[in-house]
């Protein structure tokens, strides 16, 4: 016969009948044997059957045929408050600071690389080397990674998907440098810090799903894929986010050389 | 469009039930299967389908009411819709007479008070496993919990009522509990 500690541990699924055959004959036999459980039991299976007894009314057909047409105005009406009202106007504020942003990080990039590679750069950030063996250490990596993909999703975010003006998108230099991206995010998520760096690693996770989709964009010509794609890209306000992730880490490397500085100056006085 | 549609033709009673249970009213109800639909319509895209589609319109649904509880921290009970139990047990049963009705209408008063003394996460597996009848494993996976976590859950929310109701335990037909 089982003990006390087995028969309770197989109450609950006694309780919803979920004992196989076997599990329930032993658990039975406790059950008639030992008054203490046998009262727990009935205790409990009282109390079920008393809360089943709970019976809010169910939903009339009226009610059930009414949320389709609710759900079609409500719909309705989010769009026109998209594009009427002040939300919209707020993201579209934040998606012009994003592509300013961008613009003047893209100069800076062409200014690094022109001035120490001493070669044209392209706006499209298509490297196939490993940031890894560019000598890169892991805070300019991360650096390198975010302005990419903010260029990436800048690009995508641009197309056309009306479904006229679609057959104009060539996605494949974005789906390449999307693969690249996924591979790049996989190697830095090993030399982040979960604690530390937990912001930038749930922006990573975002930026994957994204990555991911755009790697898979097979037909530049249906516009569904590249409207999904722009949808996730502004419903998670992916650009803002990276704006802001790269503010935080300037900031952040601001006041490590100011610090750096202090301690210098007093070691030297 | 279309395909949306069906789905939701498919799921609404689901949706509705969960959420009826959650909130305890209908206009809530009403309210939480509009949000859902509209969540649902636009992150449609990322359900990955490594869930069942039910097991994720269960989450989205059960989350909805969390979060809902979680900004208007009311009782999900509304006091208003509670006579509606005396009005129903009436029509439903012509043998009912008013007091009969009355006394009815004040046990469920009484099962809805003890399912509000528990957690929000609590009455969660409560209402999943118990009224929408979800094996515990699938409870898990929409309250992305472990099934042993969820267990826990589930046998603490069973003592609560049990000690909730004992007090009106001969009129609810309950032994007094120990």
């Amino acid at each position: 016969m089982i003990s006390c500690r087995e028969c309770r541990d197989r109450l609950l699924d006694a309780l919803y009948g979920e004992l196989d055959p076997a599990g329930r004959l032993a658990f039975d036999e406790h059950v008639a044997a030992c008054p203490n459980c046998a009262a727990d039991y009935a205790g409990l299976e009282q109390t079920r059957r008393v809360m089943d007894t709970r019976k809010p009314e169910p939903p009339s057909e009226k009610i059930l045929e009414g949320i389709w047409p609710a759900f079609l105005d409500r719909l309705r009406q989010q769009k026109a408050e998209r594009s009427t009202g002040r939300p919209w106007h707020w993201q579209r504020w934040v998606l012009n600071l994003a592509a300013a942003s961008a613009l003047v990080a893209v100069g800076v990039l062409i200014g690094r690389y022109g001035r120490f590679a001493g070669e044209p750069v392209s706006t499209t950030p298509a490297s196939k080397e490993p940031a890894a063996a560019a000598g890169l250490n892991l805070d300019d990596r991360v650096g390198r990674y975010l302005e990419r993909s903010k260029l990436v999703l800048m690009s995508v975010d641009n197309m056309k998907s009306a479904a006229g003006e679609a057959a104009a998108n060539d996605l494949s230099a974005e789906r390449k440098i999307s693969r690249d991206l996924l591979r790049e995010s996989r190697a830095l998520k090993k030399g982040l810090d979960a604690s530390r760096d937990e912001q930038l690693l749930e922006l990573m996770a975002q930026l994957e799903m994204t990555l991911i989709q755009i790697a898979n964009l097979r037909d530049p010509r249906v516009p569904l894929g590249v409207e999904l794609v722009k949808t996730g890209i502004e419903e998670r306000a992916l650009l803002f986010k990276i704006n802001l992730e790269e503010m935080r880490r300037a900031s952040e490397r601001l006041s490590k050389s100011k610090r750096d500085r202090e301690s210098t100056r007093r070691r030297v006085g | 469009m279309s395909a949306f549609r069906e789905i939701v033709e498919l799921y609404k009673h689901q949706i509705y039930s969960v959420s009826l249970d959650f909130t305890g009213n209908h206009h809530d109800a009403e309210d939480v299967v509009q949000e859902v639909l509209i969540k649902v319509y636009r992150s449609l895209h990322k359900f990955r389908g490594d869930a069942r589609l039910s097991t994720w319109l269960h989450r989205v649904t059960v989350n909805t009411c969390l979060d809902r509880r979680r900004k208007a921290s009311v009782p999900t009970t509304s006091s208003e819709e509670i006579p509606q139990y005396a009005e129903r047990f009436a029509a439903s049963d012509p043998q009912c007479n008013p007091e009969k009705a009355a006394e009815l209408n004040r046990m469920q008063e009484q099962i809805d008070g003890a399912l509000s003394s528990l957690t929000p996460l609590e009455r969660s597996v409560f209402v999943l496993r118990n009224y929408s009848g979800l094996p515990l494993k699938e409870v898990a996976r929409v309250l992305g919990r472990s099934e042993g976590t969820v267990k826990n859950m589930l046998w603490r929310a069973l003592r609560k009522l049990q000690k909730e109701l004992a007090i009106y335990g001969r009129e609810l037909g309950l032994e007094a509990s120990k």
